[in-house]
């Protein structure tokens, strides 16, 4: 119980296996695994000796970038809300939001990775940042522009001038 | 390697409504399933209630009438931005190329990006959807009125049957008669089955004086009405509020604060953020107007009648009504249209307005409205396909093909 005589020292984190569709195992520290509703919501019922995900449709590529999101999320939090009890001013946001930019510049196949794998564990945040990102690279695209972005096959009917 | 069409519909549908109806009339020619989700009544109604992603307000649309040779042509608008400082001209459809058609153009009301329009001249009805471009007139009356009256006065009112998915446009029409007197015929148009049927009842009221150019909530309709009665052998003229419940189709008064009854200054009824409220014009002496705005806090409650703002001293000015934030539009000296905040009282001149034709600029119209995907299109378009395509064409344009 070194613990209690030490409290400066914290506690060892608890974490999590996550375990992606081609078999690679990732230990995660609770908190950030928890970013995901979908592991959220079992959470509590599952044994603590037991708290092992397989996540079928999460490539090990895609799992290490969305784990490397949810850290960066989880720790910019801590900072953010400790930066406003201490009520000292800080652009945290700004530079997570930078942060994100920086982190959603991926090519189109990566993003779909990204887009279908926070779909599947509920990541709000992430989808959304996805979402708004495949958003803008639609717009202001003609169709023949976003087929060819988006790997999209032309099986349309409807004839391109009509609608110019 | 995931592909688009992989997506689950959800997500892609979650990613379209991002985009700006323009954009996604583009997207219909990428592929037929994405064709298929953005011309879904789902996808269009929840591109319709998803708030704009850097504004919460909506945009305004002006009519101004411009006087070109003994006739008015109508020019239209669209001014957007946070405090509308974008002003685009709007392509109108060619339906407005004819004088006929054009000329003594109104707006009457804008429901969720679609836009009924009358023309006086020719007395045809349409609705309009700008972004989308499509552009229907609505069929003649079905009772052809027989010219035995003195006078005729028709006013409108338009909204969305939230019930039943439909779009309808009322019809009030005051006849006055040499032996008779007056009385009146209402009728309701449905878009979805694109015909008018005759609604049997008696208004209370005798003329309208002002309407607030939107429906309350999509779907109850609100016009002020003046009320006409005789006591002891003397004309007794009262104000009351006319409402229409485009669900059950039925006809409600509402009483005005008590001070306004039998007001005989000029008033507006307008709608200040999603509540109905009363502009009424006061003072007009050397120092000017100004205009006491009260909202009814309580839909239908006389007792939830608040007096929130007087503001003034302003020149002779028209009182318009709300930007969809509250803040108060007016036309200065009937001349230039102004925005002002009822709290900083700061004023802004919105650059519309100002021409040679002043006298008309009193016939300006001012519609607040949210670009949609709104079909104007009827159930009953399949067996009859010519009606809305015959004045789709837009000026200088190719004509368009719809859906």
């Amino acid at each position: 119980m070194k613990d209690s005589f030490n409290p400066s020292i914290e506690p060892p984190k608890k974490t999590v296996t996550l375990v992606s569709s081609d078999g690679y195992d990732f230990e995660v520290e609770e908190e950030v695994a928890l970013e995901s509703q979908v592991i959220k919501d079992g959470f509590e019922d599952k044994a603590v000796d037991d708290r092992e995900y397989l996540l079928f449709n999460v490539h090990s590529d895609t799992l290490e970038l969305i784990i490397k999101y949810c850290e960066k999320h989880v720790s910019s939090r801590k900072s953010i809300s400790a930066a406003a009890a201490s009520s000292s001013s800080s652009n945290g946001e700004e530079a997570l939001k930078e942060w994100d930019e920086h982190f959603i510049s991926v090519d189109t196949n990566t993003l779909y990775d990204i887009l279908m794998a926070a779909d599947y564990l509920n990541i709000k945040s992430l989808l959304d940042l996805a979402i708004q990102k495949v958003a803008d690279t639609i717009h202001g695209r003609s169709p023949e522009q976003i087929r060819k972005k988006f790997n999209i096959e032309n099986d349309s009917i409807i004839d391109p001038w009509a609608s110019e | 390697m995931a592909e688009f069409c992989d997506l689950p519909e959800d997500v892609v549908s979650c990613i379209l409504v991002l985009l700006p109806v323009t954009t996604l009339l583009r997207c219909k020619s990428v592929c037929k399933s994405l064709c298929s989700v953005i011309g879904s009544s789902n996808f269009i109604d929840k591109h319709l209630k998803f708030p704009p992603t850097s504004k919460n307000n909506c945009d305004l649309i002006v009519m101004i009438p411009v006087k070109s040779l003994d006739t008015y042509f109508p020019e239209f608008s669209l001014l957007s931005g946070e405090k509308f400082e974008v002003s685009t001209s709007m392509e109108i459809p060619g339906f407005l190329d004819n004088e006929r058609n054009a000329c003594w153009t109104h707006m009457v009301a804008s429901c969720n990006g679609v836009i009924c329009l009358r023309h006086g001249a020719s007395r045809h009805v349409s609705l309009w959807n700008p972004a989308t471009r499509q552009f229907r007139i609505l069929p003649e009356l079905q009772t052809r009125l027989v010219r035995k009256h003195k006078k005729l006065n028709t006013f409108l009112g338009f909204g969305f049957d939230i019930k039943s998915n439909d779009y309808k446009v009322v019809k009030l029409m005051f006849m006055e008669y040499a032996f008779t007197g007056q009385t009146n015929q209402v009728e309701v148009y449905s878009l979805s089955t694109d015909s008018w049927r005759i609604i049997d009842v008696v208004l209370p009221v005798s003329f309208i004086v002002s309407n607030p150019r939107t429906p309350y909530r999509d779907e109850i309709y609100c016009w002020l009405g003046k009320v006409e009665s005789q006591e002891n052998g003397s004309l007794v003229v009262s104000y009351l509020i006319l409402s229409f419940n485009f669900n059950n189709e039925v006809f409600e008064t509402m009483a005005l604060p008590t001070t306004l009854m039998s007001n005989d200054g000029l008033m507006e009824l307008a709608i200040l953020r999603e509540n109905l409220a009363c502009i009424n014009r006061v003072g007009c002496n050397t120092e000017g107007w100004h205009f006491e705005i009260w909202m009814m806090n309580e839909f239908g409650i006389k007792e939830s009648w608040t007096k929130l703002h007087t503001v003034g001293p302003f020149p002779k000015s028209g009182q318009i009504g709300f930007s969809k934030k509250g803040e108060f539009l007016l036309l200065l000296n009937y001349k230039r249209l102004c925005l002002y905040d009822l709290f900083t009282q700061e004023e802004k001149n919105l650059g519309v307005g100002a021409g040679p034709f002043s006298r008309v600029l009193k016939e300006l119209k001012v519609v607040l409205y949210r670009e949609s995907l709104v079909s104007i299109t009827s159930r009953n378009d399949a067996n009859n396909t010519g009606h809305l395509n015959s004045f789709d064409g837009y000026r200088g344009k190719k004509k368009q093909k719809l859906n």
